[in-house]
């Protein structure tokens, strides 16, 4: 079954498709980083952004208000239609971080208070319970996007997903990269405006303003869609 | 040959670095789909003069060219096929590996022995043999410069970041048709991914890793 929906990619001209034709039953949806470091206040890189209260207050406003309520629906209705929810982690294995890539986060962040990187052992790394069963696959990574390494991209294909929906934190770092990859290695990737977060609304809008090989949608287009095309 | 550069100063951020050690023996310089026909301006005159320095150091020069290889572009994924327009006139103009429009700009041609990497993807760790090319070159460090700097040059350099490579990305040697979107890369890569610098302001710290010694006098020799 295949279903046709909007779908806007434009730069100044560039690489415009209007409508894009997919099979609804093989998306999954990629919630990414929506783990206690980042969804904490005072945990993680709540710590760090105690000494940026306007970002403190900005980011942890939108995500206790807006993002993780959306992300809860989008749980739920991919649930539903028996489609993957595939969580990712800011997670590294060993405790003193020599597995993290060695630019600043090694050297400098791994032990600091409010660092954005954790062990996988530690609080921060742990996702919310609510949201993860232990039957979604969870895939651990040391860099901002989950491909570069992760062996996420052949667990995609043996899941059978072709459309990835991502959603999580932050919008123009981990988020932006998954969706940059996924949209560049075939993915049909949709970004769910909605449904993520950076410190400020400025990088959270142009993040979503660039798509380059995905594209912007709300939660309602993406709960819509499916119920749609599934069966609500 | 090691020194220590500027990093992430701006101190009203969260999670900034002040500065890291890098070494100009595992350096290199990644030039992005720099091709014809060339309307770029002063972006490619500030690759340039990265490119000539690089080859004047005896550091790695690494070109990438973006385009396909086969003549329905089957090769690239199916959206990136359909709708893959090298100019935004309409025209559909060709970027057929061994096209003219698919070769580097005349200016900043390679050398017989400079690397040059062909894509039919964004980022150049999608399609290509770059990452093992540089590891066999135990690359460290990329300074990252080309076009368009929201597209195939962002891409490229999250690649490189999210592998753990050091990423400079030149920010007066990028080029992108929105300035928006040019800044809008930058920003992200200034806070949370590498550094951003311009080319005079690299230059001169990289002189004065490379010639310790030299004064201001030097410059005007």
């Amino acid at each position: 079954m295949s279903i046709t929906i909007p779908w806007s990619i434009r730069r100044e001209g560039h690489f415009d498709i209007t409508d894009l034709e997919i099979d609804p039953a093989r998306t999954g949806l990629l919630v990414v980083d929506v783990q206690r470091g980042y969804t904490e206040r005072h945990l993680g890189v709540g710590l760090a952004l105690e000494a940026f209260p306007d970002v403190r207050d900005y980011y942890y406003g939108r995500l206790e208000s807006v993002v993780l309520p959306n992300i809860v629906r989008l749980i739920e209705v991919f649930r539903r239609h028996a489609l993957e929810v595939v969580f990712t982690r800011q997670a590294f294995q060993m405790q003193d971080g020599r597995d993290v890539p060695a630019w600043n986060w090694r050297r400098q962040q791994i032990g600091t208070p409010g660092s954005p990187l954790f062990w996988v052992g530690s609080a921060e790394a742990e996702l919310i319970e609510e949201l993860a069963q232990p039957t979604d696959l969870l895939v651990d990574k040391a860099s901002a996007g989950p491909f570069a390494t992760s062996a996420l991209d052949q667990y995609l294909r043996n899941l059978g997903i072709e459309n990835v929906v991502v959603a999580g934190l932050l919008t123009n770092v981990a988020v932006e990269t998954a969706a940059r990859d996924a949209g560049d290695c075939g993915y049909n990737a949709i970004g769910v405006e909605d449904a993520c977060a950076a410190y400020t609304e400025l990088e959270h809008s142009e993040s979503m303003n660039s798509a380059s090989w995905w594209v912007s949608k709300s939660t309602s287009f993406v709960v819509e869609m499916l119920d749609g095309a599934l069966g609500a | 040959m090691r020194g220590t550069i500027a990093w992430q100063t701006d101190s009203t951020w969260p999670h900034s670095v002040p500065e890291l050690e890098i070494d100009l023996d595992h350096t290199a310089l990644l030039v992005v789909d720099m091709q014809n026909p060339d309307h770029y301006g002063e972006v490619t005159d500030n690759c340039e003069k990265l490119i000539g320095f690089f080859r004047d150091q005896g550091m790695e020069n690494i070109f990438v060219r973006v385009g396909y290889f086969l003549e329905d572009r089957r090769d690239m994924h199916p959206k990136r096929a359909q709708a893959w327009l090298r100019s935004g006139d309409g025209t559909g103009k060709t970027m057929l590996k061994g096209h003219e429009n698919q070769a580097i700009i005349d200016r900043l041609t390679p050398t017989g022995s400079e690397m040059v990497i062909d894509k039919n993807s964004t980022s150049a760790f999608n399609s290509t043999g770059l990452e093992q090319y540089l590891h066999a070159r135990q690359i460290e460090t990329l300074y990252v410069c080309g076009m368009a700097t929201n597209h195939c040059v962002d891409n490229t350099a999250r690649g490189a970041a999210d592998r753990g490579y050091n990423v400079v990305m030149v920010n007066d040697a990028c080029w992108d048709p929105s300035e928006r979107l040019h800044e809008a890369t930058m920003r992200a890569f200034r806070r949370a991914l590498g550094t951003v610098k311009d080319t005079a302001e690299l230059l001169t710290e990289l002189h004065g890793i490379v010639s310790p010694g030299a004064t201001a006098q030097g410059d005007t020799q």
